[in-house]
């Protein structure tokens, strides 16, 4: 399927979620017990995001390189700052320091 | 009069996304330089933050699209990304509902974690639909305008940035700093270490659904633990 495709499917049921309980089940409330379960959705998918694109490379283990400073950096920034900025910031530029001197 | 309801609650609504509002400068940037970097066409890339609006949905679309992961794959993997906009559209829908029908779908598409947020907190205080609505609006919009103008420009000049600047690693870069604030409790916690790793685990599955087998463990693993 062409990438243009995947994207119009993505956005189109992205605007279905988004609309979901505002529009045509404005009233329904969800279970609270879907609710507890939908609050997980977001750090699973995102550990497993972060997990193999950080420690994969081509299928396989990636070799230590900055990639792995630069994610230790950024993650203890975003954790002590909460801000995604100085976090993105934080972690490039350890990333570049340690490709530069390698 | 209204006018003035209007104009201050949409003003208000600027203001306190401002913060977050700059944020967004970074990560589309590194979205659009993603999209350079990547074998998709840059106005497929482009017209997603139109289609899509939302970036870690758009990021992880495009990543897999560029490492040829099947079609089901990838489009499952953005739309579970974006399971959390039901859990937001919950949320505000107690406010929608006291906003006229034709502005529903609109304020809905301009939905964000970010605008969700604030607005939220706003409605805590302030009980006039009107105000929230105009509140809502004034948070969105910018967001909106930011993410296009940010992602185009990224697209435009990171064909231009050296490969030997390594940019690809703004992928897990930018998702360990939506990942670390999502872990607010324990049961979120487990969820983020067993998705990961059984996603590693799972990293030969067919067609890339590794990715989707170690989120479903995760949800499943954090479940278990939450009482």
């Amino acid at each position: 399927m062409s990438p243009i495709a995947q994207v119009i499917i993505v956005g189109v049921g992205t605007f279905l979620m988004r609309a979901s309980l505002v529009t045509a089940l404005a009233g329904v409330t969800i279970p609270a017990r879907v609710e507890r379960t939908l609050r997980l959705v977001a750090p699973a998918v995102l550990a497993a995001i972060v997990a193999q694109s950080l420690f994969l490379e081509d299928g396989d283990a990636r070799a230590p390189s900055s990639w792995h400073v630069g994610g230790a950096v950024a993650a203890l920034v975003v954790w002590k700052t909460k801000s995604v900025g100085i976090a993105l910031t934080a972690g490039l530029a350890a990333h570049w320091l340690v490709l530069g001197a390698t | 009069m209204t006018d003035t309801v209007q104009r201050r609650a949409a003003l208000e609504g600027a203001r306190a996304i401002l913060p977050l509002n700059a944020v967004l400068f970074p990560l589309g940037l590194v979205y659009g330089v993603t999209v350079s970097e990547a074998a998709v066409d840059d106005w497929v890339g482009g017209l997603a933050s139109t289609l899509v609006f939302a970036a870690a949905a758009q990021l992880a679309l495009i990543d897999l699209i560029a490492d040829d992961a099947a079609w089901i794959t990838a489009v499952s993997t953005a739309l579970v990304i974006n399971l959390r906009f039901v859990m937001y559209s919950a949320a505000l829908a107690p406010s929608f509902a006291q906003y006229p029908a034709a502005w529903r779908l609109p304020l809905a598409y301009l939905m964000t974690d970010q605008a969700t947020g604030v607005s939220l907190l706003h409605n805590e205080t302030e009980r006039d639909p009107l105000a929230r609505r105009w509140y809502y609006l004034g948070a969105a919009v910018p967001l909106f305008v930011t993410w296009l103008a940010t992602t185009w420009l990224g697209i435009a000049f990171g064909a231009s940035i050296p490969s030997s600047w390594e940019l690809g690693f703004a992928v897990p870069l930018t998702f360990i700093c939506l990942l670390i604030p999502s872990i607010r409790d324990r049961a979120r916690l487990v969820a983020a270490i067993v998705g990961g790793v059984v996603s590693l685990l799972a990293r030969d599955a067919p067609n890339s659904t590794g990715l989707l087998i170690g989120a479903a463990a995760g949800v499943a693993a954090g479940m278990a633990v939450d009482r």
